[in-house]
């Protein structure tokens, strides 16, 4: 039967990324004969974390399409004039990428990005400042 | 940075590598396990490689990470079964487990393999990279990676058989007994 | 289309719903830190969300950079004393009896997240309060903070 000899070579880790995919649509979909159905789970777990990652990578997705960009902008506008109206009425801010610099809100990626990488660049240290540190008075 | 970019840039350095891990582990194998896991972690973070003064010295920091871990962690196997029971409701034999608890069961085994055997599970079954990709990456040949592949899916097979099993037995003694 | 809109509408909420507390530092002491010290003069403080951190493998970084921070030390150092306790991971550099740098990884909240701060007083007397959360895990942070070029 073809799913004994997949199961064979699986676990011998010869099987490819196709004939895996096969296996894990057998057990969530097909009438599962008793002696295989201590395998489902498995092919249950790898069929749930791949699409917890496919989930992941759809909220974000890599690829900048115009109508993101476009929605960008858009967006950036709403948020400069919302800055203006909340900065002052409260103390904290829901935007999610943005750097306060003075009490000034900035939240054009560059600078964000930049100031980032700088207070990240001050709290890493190298081995010879570590090793000043615990060595040099 | 593509497979072809990264083999150019960090695979030049295995043998250094090997030799280094050689020093401070006792096995050959093991030595061997902590450069491909190195290469494993590499991979990962391909992108800011070139964010590194050297990514030499950035794999030989992490080559000596893993052996430092290796030192440190114990026999994994009694101590994490305890844990996965416990984890699962175990004390209470009555309790059928239903089969999101078998699912999380398998997922709590995998987490007590060795490092590079988790690496490479979860890369081939969860993210789906052919076995000669994994080879490329950590600079071994296809067998070893097989291997490891075969080892990690038989060990998650036994534990979950045999704890499973044992669970079913000390169910029905139980039963015998009431 | 769809999704435009659908972008559209959360940033139109997000910008014109009442402001919450950050919700990464929720029952950290160090949040604090930002309140008080966040949008005074001398002082940069950053906050990045997913979107941006994909690759480095973090949900959330937020940070603090207090040019002057002699007034805002003793503060600083009593938040982390508080926030350390039962942190899986901690890494102090002391100086003189008093905290200079430090590393914490706290113990996670959910499955598949790690939680840490970073602290540092530099030799110019400024200081530098980072909290970091995400998948990445304790090494991979203390490489890339090791690592870092000059």
């Amino acid at each position: 039967m073809k799913i004994d000899d997949l199961l064979n070579k699986y676990f011998d880790g010869e099987t490819s990324c196709e004939e895996e995919e096969w296996i894990r649509n057998y057990f969530l979909n097909k009438e599962i004969p008793e002696y295989l159905l201590c395998y489902k789970p498995m092919f249950v777990y790898f069929d749930n974390e791949i699409k917890t990652k496919k989930n992941k990578k759809r909220i974000f997705p890599r690829r900048k399409t115009l109508i993101y960009s476009l929605s960008g902008i858009a967006a950036c506008a709403i948020i400069a004039v919302s800055i203006s109206t909340f900065f002052h009425l409260s103390d904290n801010t829901s935007k999610r990428n943005y750097v306060v610099i003075n009490g000034k809100c900035y939240t054009d990626e560059e600078t964000v990005r930049a100031y980032a990488k700088a207070s990240f660049h001050e709290v890493a240290t190298s081995k010879d400042e570590v090793f000043n540190e615990l060595f040099n008075d | 940075m593509n497979l072809e970019q990264f083999k150019i840039c960090v695979l030049p350095l295995r043998e250094k590598l090997f030799n280094y891990s050689r020093k401070m582990t006792e096995e050959t194998s093991d030595a061997e396990d902590i450069v491909q896991e190195a290469f494993l972690k590499l991979w990962r973070i391909r992108e800011k490689l070139d964010e590194y003064h050297s990514i030499d010295a950035l794999a030989t920091e992490i080559v000596k990470n893993l052996c430092i871990d290796r030192w440190k962690s114990p026999s994994r196997n009694t101590v994490e079964l305890d844990e996965i029971k416990a984890h699962c409701g175990w004390d209470n034999p009555e309790r059928t487990l239903v089969e999101n608890d078998q699912v999380q069961l398998i997922g709590k085994i995998i987490e007590t393999l060795p490092p590079l055997q988790q690496s490479i599970i979860r890369m081939k079954d969860v993210e789906g990279y052919e076995t000669d990709e994994i080879a490329g990456i950590t600079g071994c040949d296809i067998q070893a990676v097989r291997m490891n592949l075969s080892r990690a899916r038989k060990k998650v097979r036994e534990v979950f058989l045999q704890l499973t099993n044992e669970r079913k037995e000390k169910k029905d003694e139980n039963r015998r007994f009431a | 289309m769809k999704t435009r809109i659908r972008f559209l509408l959360l940033l139109l909420i997000l910008a014109g719903c009442f402001p919450l507390l950050c919700q990464a530092q929720s029952g950290l002491r160090i949040a604090s830190i930002f309140e008080r010290y966040g949008k005074q003069k001398g002082v940069a403080m950053v906050e990045l969300s997913t979107e941006m951190l994909e690759t480095y493998g973090m949900d959330k970084y937020k940070s603090i950079t207090i040019k002057d921070a002699h007034r805002a030390l003793p503060e600083i150092r009593q938040s982390l004393e508080v926030d350390k306790r039962g942190a899986k991971k901690i890494k102090e550099i002391i100086q003189g009896g008093q905290l200079v740098s430090g590393y914490y990884q706290l113990p996670s909240r959910k499955e598949d997240q790690n939680r840490f701060i970073l602290f540092k007083l530099s030799k110019k007397g400024s200081a530098t309060l980072v909290y970091i959360e995400g998948e990445l895990e304790s090494d991979d942070l203390i490489t890339m903070l090791f690592m870092k070029k000059d």
